[in-house]
């Protein structure tokens, strides 16, 4: 699925800013990522990670990261996060596919026939 | 049992814009991860001149090195993950931090504390961790 081009199909006047998305989709995707591989660490790292995730106002990813680097467990952490990718892009399309009118959906399907599946 | 989005308002189904979409579906997920607050994250409380230069000045390396590589189809961008983080990091001081300092701050001053200790005890229990009870004397 190329978002980039998903997004020109629905929003072609670019009302929806593309960093912003990205931004935001990155953000959700390390988020995620974090709170899935968080089972690859031991259990006093996990409830560090448990900790940092719960301080809503003061989350520090790169120390979250440095847990996994020093259990030398990053290529790991790097399998989940593309597979982290994957399913939050999906989502994300699927998220905007249904908001769609279904004039438009029957549109956007003539150019992506992956979102039958939605 | 009530649905929790429907309950913060999101329509699903409902809304061409593309950018309120976004955002609700940004909330949603944030709300998913308990990161969230009752009235959810509003853009303007995350904006301003700093939060637009730093858009401005990462914004397309972010694009290309992550979901450029997604957008291909390709496996990559697993070698750049370190500096993502860096950049997630950030994004999340500039970006979404404040956002709950503000509400924090409303909160007390409503003199609203109980929920927010709920809330502080829900994400206990989502990571399986005894709750911590916050005293009210220990928020700033």
């Amino acid at each position: 699925m190329n978002l980039d081009k998903f997004l020109d199909a629905i929003d072609e006047h670019k009302k929806l800013d593309r960093t912003d998305v990205f931004m935001d989709l990155m953000l959700i995707i390390i988020l995620e990522t974090f709170t899935k591989a968080r089972i690859l660490l031991n259990s006093l790292d996990q409830q560090k990670i448990e900790v940092f995730l719960a301080d809503r106002e003061n989350v520090r990813f790169r120390e979250i990261y440095n847990l996994f680097e020093k259990a030398g467990k990053t290529s790991e952490l790097q399998a989940i996060t593309n597979d982290v990718r994957g399913s939050v892009v999906n989502e994300y399309v699927k998220f905007h596919f249904n908001s769609l009118d279904s004039k438009t959906k029957a549109n956007i399907l003539t150019k992506f026939s992956e979102l039958e599946q939605f | 049992m009530p649905d929790k989005h429907a309950e913060k308002g999101f329509e699903i189904g409902k809304n061409s814009n593309t950018k309120t979409v976004h955002e609700n579906w940004l909330q949603r997920k944030l709300l998913d991860m308990t990161i969230n607050s009752e009235s959810g994250i509003k853009r303007e409380t995350m904006g301003g001149e700093n939060w637009q230069t730093f858009k401005n000045q990462l914004g397309f390396m972010i694009q290309t090195s992550l979901m450029g590589d997604a957008a291909r189809g390709e496996t990559s961008g697993t070698t750049v993950i370190p500096y993502l983080i860096l950049l997630v990091d950030s994004i999340y001081q500039e970006k979404i931090a404040p956002y709950f300092e503000k509400s924090r701050l409303k909160k007390l001053m409503d003199g609203n504390q109980e929920k927010q200790i709920a809330a502080s005890d829900k994400v206990q229990d989502l990571y399986r961790l005894p709750p911590v009870k916050t005293k009210p004397n220990e928020f700033r």
